[in-house]
């Protein structure tokens, strides 16, 4: 039965994937009719370059951008960044700069999650100081300590020098009267970011391990974004970042023991940190210097 | 062919002149072309694409690139080279792509957003038909039953903590939705090739099936889908790659009360399925839809020919 399921929704995706390869081959093959009233130039701007006399906003100049960056998908703890970046712009479409933030964490405001809330409450509930007998208290001795909130993970600052290039640059029109413009823009750099983290303990873990402690962790991070182009020197703009690397984000025992170390082994070691995908979103508004930009031929 | 040639000239002249004033002044007024609307040129986007300086026809310019179309003592071409302009002068002349009567049939794949616990990926499809340019009404609907996938992260909490989080699985939903696109414009791509791009709003309500995944007591519970009174509204943008197909990329919420399982068991009726769940919570489902745009009749009609330029063939 299970065999014949499988077998029928084979057949299902196989035909979703027919139909749409179908549309993406015409797509690209069929000769749809807005050719045939293409632009057919034969003056003089035949062959002339699709942008002439182009605003060159990044050549040259310098760019300071506070940002606000938002984390997503976060397991325990959420955090806001406050940041700024800095670039220099070696060409048009490519820079050199910065990027760093301090998180809401480090300046003392945990955003936790409702999970974290709910562990918590829970795990208050029991009293395990009073109750270490208590079956629920023996079977959670090794992954929390009295106070949950303590031991998990915060992401606490970020320094991040990237190279960003601008391989597309265009303009918006918005409700047909504003008119800015725009570019699309991707990067891509080494991360130092410094987290909080719980500490590996052995045997019984106490509540003095509980406790998550400082470290440094280097990661790649990339993303793109768009800039909108308000003024001579000024932009607002909003990017989108991926993170990852590795750690702890509850400081829980999930690994380490057992057939390719993915059961519990009664311990905190490096097995249990585990690989997550960080992501932001984040909110720029750009200044530039000089206040001026080039115009290209 | 001779007209033609002079139209064509007097016509990039025209389009020339703007450029001329707003480029401090500059010289070079060669107007470049992308066979699109107009905005491929960067300068005329200062001071907002509007003000009009009739102080130079470009003309001199245009008979320097092209000495063979200004034989001395051609009038006419210099007549036409210095006629008033318009006050003001669109950023976008002529839209790449019209909307108002079209139909648009838009399959997508739907990805998890927002949710740790629960991906809630699938395919779906939006249909919309546009009642003039910016604005469309339609219906959309997407598919999630047998691909759910609870995360490992859950049972790794459940283990840890001793805490269950309940949890919620999808079968289908569909919403008629509203659409309206306030933002259009165009890239170069690394300044050799040039496409066009939407951006939109959309709205609608409808209805989502939904049902907790038995975490508490799976032994005992065993939850049926039931639909949902659900809300969306989200944010899309379009990438035109010719007049009829494009790629989508739209963030999209869709809001509903959802039916949590009960996280008590009630140990003397623990198959009441009255027991099974207790509280109701406010759910956003936020997922990033890829997928593509296909317009439908494939061709239109040009209300009006594009200035600057000969249209072979005219506009179909």
């Amino acid at each position: 039965m299970i065999h014949r399921m499988n077998s029928m929704n084979f057949k299902r995706v196989k035909s979703v994937l027919v139909g749409l390869l179908t549309v993406a081959a015409l797509s690209v093959a069929a000769p749809d009719t807005a050719h045939a009233q293409q632009i057919q130039l034969t003056g003089p701007l035949a062959g002339q370059p699709a942008v002439r006399k182009m605003r060159m906003y990044r050549e040259g100049r310098f760019e300071l951008t506070p940002s606000l960056s938002f984390s997503l998908l976060d397991q325990y703890r959420r955090q806001v960044f406050l940041g700024a970046r800095a670039n220099y712009g070696v060409l048009d479409w490519l820079s050199v700069g910065v990027w760093g933030g301090i998180s809401s964490s480090l300046i003392g405001v945990d955003l936790n999650t409702s999970l974290t809330n709910d562990i918590q409450d829970v795990n208050q509930g029991r009293t395990c100081a009073d109750n270490p007998e208590d079956l629920e208290c023996k079977l959670t001795a090794v992954n929390l300590g009295d106070d949950f909130k303590n031991q998990v993970a915060s992401i606490n600052w970020i320094i991040a020098p990237q190279i960003p290039a601008v391989p597309f640059r265009g303009k918006l029109g918005l409700f047909g009267d504003i008119f800015v413009d725009a570019d699309l823009y991707f990067f891509a750099g080494p991360a130092i970011v410094g987290i909080d983290e719980r500490p590996f303990c052995s045997g019984t873990c106490t509540e003095q391990n509980t406790t998550a402690q400082g470290r440094t962790v280097v990661a790649p991070t990339f993303g793109l974004g768009f800039t909108f182009y308000t003024g001579r020197w000024t932009a607002v703009g909003a990017e989108w970042r991926g993170l990852p690397f590795k750690y702890n984000t509850g400081g829980f025992d999930v690994a380490g023991g057992g057939a390719d170390e993915e059961f519990p082994d009664g311990n905190i070691s490096a097995a249990d940190r585990e690989f997550r995908f960080n992501q932001m979103l984040t909110l720029n508004f750009s200044m530039y210097l000089p206040m001026d930009y080039a115009v290209s031929e | 062919m001779k007209y033609t040639r002079i139209a064509l000239l007097a016509a990039a002249a025209l389009w020339a002149s703007p450029m001329i004033a707003l480029a401090q002044g500059a010289d070079g007024a060669t107007a470049a072309e992308d066979g699109g609307d107009g905005l491929g040129d960067e300068e005329p986007m200062e001071d907002e694409f509007g003000a009009v300086d009739d102080s130079g026809s470009g003309l001199d310019e245009l008979c320097e690139i092209d000495p063979d179309a200004c034989p001395p003592g051609n009038e006419e071409l210099k007549e036409i080279s210095e006629k008033q302009l318009p006050e003001t002068i669109k950023a976008v002349q002529q839209r790449f792509i019209l909307k108002r009567g079209r139909f648009e049939f838009m399959p997508y794949w739907g990805f998890t957003f927002n949710d740790q616990y629960v991906g809630h990926p699938g395919p779906g499809l939006g249909i919309n038909y546009y009642i003039n340019e910016v604005m469309a009404v339609g219906l959309s609907g997407q598919y999630y039953d047998k691909l759910n996938t609870e995360k490992a992260f859950n049972a790794q909490v459940r283990r840890a903590a001793r805490v269950g989080v309940p949890l919620s699985e999808y079968a289908w939903q569909a919403a008629a939705n509203f659409t309206y696109v306030p933002a259009n414009g165009k890239f170069a791509g690394f300044r050799s090739f040039i496409f066009h791009y939407d951006a939109y709003v959309v709205g609608g309500i409808g209805a989502i099936s939904t049902r907790p995944i038995p975490v508490i007591d799976p032994d005992n519970r065993n939850f049926t889908y039931s639909p949902k009174i659900s809300f969306n509204a989200g944010l899309g943008l379009k990438i035109f790659f010719n007049k009829w197909f494009a790629a989508v990329l739209e963030l999209r919420d869709y809001i509903f009360v959802d039916k949590l399982e009960n996280t008590l068991i009630d140990e003397d009726n623990a198959s009441d399925e009255s027991t099974w769940t207790d509280k109701s919570s406010l759910t956003n489902n936020v997922q990033a839809q890829l997928g593509i745009s296909v317009f439908v009749p494939f061709s239109f009609d040009y209300r009006l020919p594009k200035a600057g330029a000969d249209t072979a063939g005219g506009a179909q």
